[in-house]
């Protein structure tokens, strides 16, 4: 991490506030919708908007609007009448993949709530569950092994990616088994050494396998990530948070070095 | 604690490769194991903690103990020792449940004797998931007391409709005893209720007329006897014209035994063939074996013929009226 982290801790009062929150305290927040810990189900994070599901009650909603609003847009939609959002996106910081069921006036309201730089794309693909088909980051993502040519050079064009088609322990739904940030990525737990391998070789960033919501293998349905921030279900143990923090490097205010706490020093004595 | 269930109807996983997956860190206890050799996503300490595959077997039960013969209830009454492997063998027959895991051992854990209880430790093992579970856990029986049917049978008073008494008028029980080993040898004691000692004798009771008839053709067989035979109406229905009746015979064998003395008059002495008047009897089986020791003579008497010379004869037993001598010296007499 950068060490412009402090020196904007230092600046609070007199800066406004920066519009990425890298001094975010952060640590995994567990919550359910509507009693489900499969969370990853209901909602679509990534860093410069989140999309949350329509609910019988806010709570939901109103869990991401207070960790996130200052910060991020948080949308209320719906995808097709229903409320799998997160299985149906996919998408990151630079662009938002829906699937080809959308009604317009959905896709209207997501274009008008999105901030502008972030495309968004109606994918006329047969495999519609994009959120399962697709697992990506800002810079790299890993498709279904059955996508169509044409929906990888969209995905690629779209979202500003490299696309590769693998599967994750030996199953060829990677965006349900995978989830990841720029900073790492967990993945489903009898994955084999090898595969490990080859998949940290092809996105670039360390990977680990783990499981959620109290041994859950389903990755994708119980985390939310981005690269500041978690959540996850409530069955959530406090080891599996662990292992979400570590890999996912959301705790990096907390881990104090010797040269941040020499910085740290130095900004006392400015003060 | 339950395991997510939903990983039953899964996707198959790492099925393709035979390679080892990465150690994760399980989600309940946090140690780092591989998940592929447990077939699970949990540890083995937790998987075992967290599955209970005793589900389905009986917990407890209830064994049925006779404390009139000390004899237990597996469908025939049977005497069991305590911790014994009957008893065992016994308790396992009545746990349900028992087919869907492998018994690995069993043992015994001590039990107040009487606290009534009996509890054995069973160790089972199943395989979930390609892991083997193995689990322990105590069975509790509760010890019933209830009357067998042959106890049963011989506490209801008004059950037996024929009793026959044999009596014998002496003051020792060498015969009885004689008896006794005679009805063991010839197992004539099947269909006899209830068994009751009397003054002179003992009573044998019997639900059927025809078993007791059977039981005297037995000791007539045996000893030479006198067989009485009385009835008494107990109640009578007379629009079927039936009778509920009660059958008593009176069997008496004779005084007479083995190594006795008896004096006999001169007037029966010449009816039983002109023999001495001091016989010795030798033998008592089906017919009465006397030996007069003068002539050396064998006398021989049968049932009717000793019942009907019975009072005028007088019999000496040998027991207390007999002193031992010690042969020094035999000679011949001209």
């Amino acid at each position: 991490t950068p060490p412009a982290n402090y020196f904007i801790q230092a600046f609070h009062l007199t800066n406004p506030p920066p519009k990425v929150p890298h001094f975010f305290l952060t640590m995994a927040t567990r919550c359910q919708f509507e009693n489900s810990n499969d969370i990853g189900v209901f909602a679509k994070l990534t860093s410069n908007y989140c999309l949350v599901s329509i609910g019988a009650s806010e709570n939901f909603y109103s869990v991401f609007e207070a960790d996130l609003a200052p910060y991020i847009q948080v949308i209320h939609t719906s995808i097709a009448g229903t409320r799998i959002i997160g299985r149906v996106t996919a998408g990151n910081k630079n662009g938002l993949l829906v699937p080809n069921n959308i009604t317009d006036s959905e896709l209207k309201q997501i274009r008008n709530s999105l901030p502008d730089g972030v495309k968004v794309k109606v994918m006329e693909e047969k495999l519609s569950a994009l959120g399962n088909c697709i697992a990506c980051n800002d810079y790299v993502a890993l498709i279904h092994s059955d996508l169509d040519k044409d929906s990888e050079e969209i995905i690629s064009d779209t979202l500003g990616v490299e696309c590769f088609r693998t599967t994750i322990a030996s199953n060829a739904l990677v965006g349900t088994y995978m989830v990841m940030n720029n900073q790492g990525g967990l993945v489903h737990p009898l994955t084999s050494v090898e595969e490990l391998d080859e998949l940290a070789s092809l996105v670039e960033i360390p990977l680990c396998a783990g499981t959620v919501n109290r041994g859950s293998d389903v990755i994708a349905a119980g985390l939310l990530v981005n690269d500041y921030s978690a959540f996850c279900g409530l069955d959530t143990t406090s080891t599996e948070i662990s292992v979400i923090e570590s890999i996912f490097k959301l705790n990096e205010v907390k881990t104090e070095s010797k040269d941040n706490e020499m910085r740290m020093d130095m900004i006392k004595d400015l003060k | 604690m339950e395991l997510i269930e939903n990983s039953f109807d899964r996707p198959s996983f790492g099925q393709n490769t035979t390679a080892q997956s990465v150690t994760i860190l399980c989600p309940l206890c946090g140690t780092s194991f591989i998940p592929s050799l447990s077939g699970t996503q949990y540890c083995l300490k937790c998987l075992n903690a967290s599955t209970d595959i005793t589900q389905g077997i009986t917990k407890q039960g209830i064994l049925n103990f006779c404390r009139f013969c000390n004899r237990y209830l597996r469908p025939p009454w049977v005497h069991c020792d305590p911790e014994s492997k009957q008893l065992m063998s016994l308790c396992l027959r009545k746990i349900r449940g028992l087919q869907k895991v492998k018994l690995v051992d069993v043992n015994f854990i001590w039990t107040e004797p009487h606290s009534r209880r009996i509890k054995l430790r069973i160790k089972c093992q199943k395989e979930i998931n390609q892991t083997l579970v193995e689990q322990s856990f105590p069975v509790e029986f509760v010890v019933h007391y209830q009357q067998c049917e042959d106890c049963k049978k011989e506490f209801t008073p008004h059950t037996w409709t024929a009793l026959v008494q044999v009596r014998q008028k002496v003051t020792h029980k060498k015969t009885f005893f004689y008896l006794e080993q005679l009805i063991m040898k010839h197992n004539a004691h099947e269909k006899c209720i209830k068994v009751k000692e009397q003054h002179e004798g003992i009573d044998f009771f019997y639900k059927d007329k025809t078993h007791a008839l059977r039981f005297i053709d037995f000791l007539e067989s045996m000893f030479p006897t006198k067989t009485k035979s009385s009835k008494q109406i107990i109640s009578e229905d007379l629009n079927n014209n039936t009778f509920n009746t009660k059958y008593t015979y009176s069997v008496e064998i004779p005084k007479i035994c083995k190594d006795d003395l008896v004096i006999v008059p001169k007037k029966i002495a010449t009816q039983l063939g002109g023999c001495s008047q001091l016989l010795l009897c030798q033998k008592v089986a089906n017919m009465i074996h006397l030996i007069d020791p003068v002539q050396m003579k064998i006398i021989q008497m049968d049932g009717t013929k000793y019942f009907a010379l019975e009072d005028k004869l007088t019999f000496i037993p040998a027991k207390g009226n007999t002193t031992e001598f010690l042969v020094y010296d035999a000679e011949w007499a001209d």
